[in-house]
């Protein structure tokens, strides 16, 4: 069955907060239908050609908005981008017509081995050039705008020539994409490499934003110093969302998304940890006890 | 390009350890980070493809395990379904002649699983009517459409019923595992929420594994009279038409 040929509106994706809707919550989800306006999702885990996993994302998007949120492109690898992995991708989009398509801003594949990681691109003219050819193949695939995402990291290349701010300003800028601003990224990198999360954000040109990401991390501490790296097995911390509220006041409201992929809690919890996002964005206002 | 595809090179062969050179270069501690998300990502996704394997090995064993093949068989896509594909031959390697050889046979039983669970989807529509309308003498050079989502098994070992014991309690005992009275055929469908495993007759089995191989229904009918079978060829058939499982005529 196509999209064309399936009943139901596609829902549009609302400058509110959404969850990652992960496998684990699945049949709570369909069960309770909870009172959020979008869900996003990882593209690969229904790359299938059937099966439960298309059943549940055929019935999400009757009553949800959906991102789609790859992690397995490696957009940034010198390798050929895989014919197969586009193929599903743009068979999964047809299907679904999400509302957002978005990739990360990363490679993961060197002669074709796979990490299977989001590893950090060298910030460097050669590797601008080369990362916004790929985005333009893959938007000219897909027929559609991509969203790239800013990535937690935790080394830098020594022959980085700009910030990752410039990178990913010029990539939107060159290639047509637009920005997924992963907020707790900026803030996990800021402390990692020693910039100012602020300064990141007040460069980023507001109107190539288009989607914001909320997170968990995890402070690692020995005798070297603070490490935090980027888990998403835990609550957004509070250093992450007054970064987020100074982003917002500063980019006007976007769909925002809370990610949490491992430990995770509670549907209920989960979407209580969506609604502070909308409280602190003014969209809902806190319940008082 | 060349500079980005050297970086790029270098900074892999750090990540994955291949080169001590490579390593050495970067800050231990944060290398590491890469080192240990491309480990427990890898060792999560083979985790959720191999559940009893899981259970049998330990979550420890079953690690060790999981890096060493990585190591051996690095993954060459970036949709981790795929990096379970190349398991059941890694342990048959690694384990032929070990006491331990039956979990490259459980990885096997396994992966058939994640394969019916991923197949495609195709409505019932079995054309009873054109079966009708053939006259009777051509029914035994009939061949058979199977659904995508179904496989057939065939072990010596007594694996459903290890299946079946974590299905309902989650946990399973490692414990030597002989050869199965008798080999063991399974049929193994996608069912609303999973998978079915049906244990089949030897007959049954040899009669539905040749009609999905793409022999006729005569060539069915020797293999299953070849077997224990209590079904008549009709019987089977019909069985089978109103699962699901054999879904048309074949072109």
């Amino acid at each position: 069955m196509t999209a064309a040929s399936m009943s139901g509106a596609v829902h549009p994706v609302p400058a509110q907060a959404g969850i990652g809707l992960r496998a684990p919550h699945h049949r709570e989800f369909l069960e309770q239908r909870p009172e959020i306006p979008w869900v996003e999702v990882h593209s690969e885990n229904f790359f299938a050609d059937g099966g439960r996993q298309i059943e549940v994302i055929d019935a999400v998007r009757c009553n949800y908005g959906i991102s789609l949120h790859g992690v397995g492109l490696s957009i940034g690898s010198t390798d050929p981008l895989s014919s197969l992995h586009l193929q599903n991708l743009k068979r999964l989009v047809d299907r679904v017509q999400p509302a957002l398509v978005s990739e990360h801003l990363s490679w993961s594949s060197v002669d074709g081995v796979f990490t299977n990681d989001l590893l950090p691109m060298p910030h460097t003219s050669e590797a601008l050039t080369h990362f916004s050819a790929r985005v333009s193949e893959v938007q000219d695939f897909l027929q559609r705008q991509i969203l790239i995402e800013n990535v937690s990291s935790y080394l830098r290349f020594p022959e980085d020539t700009m910030t990752e701010w410039q990178f990913l300003t010029e990539l939107a800028q060159h290639s047509g994409c637009g920005i997924l601003l992963d907020v707790n990224n900026v803030y996990v990198s800021a402390q990692n490499h020693g910039f100012d999360a602020d300064a990141y954000i007040a460069a980023i040109p507001v109107a190539l934003v288009q989607e914001i990401h909320l997170a968990g991390h995890t402070v690692v501490s020995d005798e070297d110093g603070e490490l935090l790296v980027d888990t998403h097995n835990a609550p957004v911390a509070d250093p992450v969302w007054d970064l987020y509220r100074r982003t917002i006041a500063r980019t006007g409201l976007l769909p925002t998304l809370i990610e949490w992929d491992s430990q995770l809690p509670a549907l209920d919890r989960l979407i209580a940890e969506a609604q502070r996002a909308d409280v602190i964005a003014g969209v809902r206002h806190a319940r008082v006890a | 390009m060349r500079a980005l595809r050297s970086s790029q090179a270098d900074f892999l062969a750090a990540v994955l350890g291949r080169d001590p050179a490579h390593t050495a270069r970067w800050p231990h501690r944060r290398l590491a980070v890469y080192r240990n998300n491309a480990r427990e990502n890898f060792a999560a996704a083979l985790e959720a493809a191999f559940p009893l394997l899981h259970g049998l090995m330990g979550h420890d064993e079953f690690r060790a395990m999981a890096w060493a093949f990585q190591k051996n068989c690095p993954p060459h896509s970036g949709n981790l379904f795929y990096c379970g594909a190349g398991l059941t031959d890694f342990l048959f390697a690694q384990l032929t002649e070990t006491p331990d050889a039956p979990l490259a046979e459980v990885s096997r039983f396994e992966w058939l699983i994640q394969r019916v669970l991923v197949a495609a989807d195709e409505p019932a529509s079995f054309d009873f009517e054109r079966l009708a309308a053939l006259p009777a003498a051509q029914h035994g050079s009939l061949g058979f459409r199977f659904h995508p989502a179904t496989s057939l098994y065939r072990s010596a070992l007594p694996l459903f019923a290890l299946w079946r014991e974590y299905q309902h309690s989650g946990t399973v005992a490692r414990a030597p595992m002989g050869i199965a009275e008798g080999a063991e055929a399974l049929l193994i469908r996608r069912a609303s929420d999973g998978v079915e495993i049906h244990r089949l007759e030897i007959g049954e089995f040899g009669f539905l594994d040749a009609l999905m191989r793409g022999e006729c229904l005569d060539t069915a009918i020797e293999y299953a009279s070849a077997g224990d079978t209590n079904g008549d060829p009709g019987t089977l058939l019909s069985r089978w038409v109103s699962a699901g499982v054999i879904t048309g005529l074949a072109d």
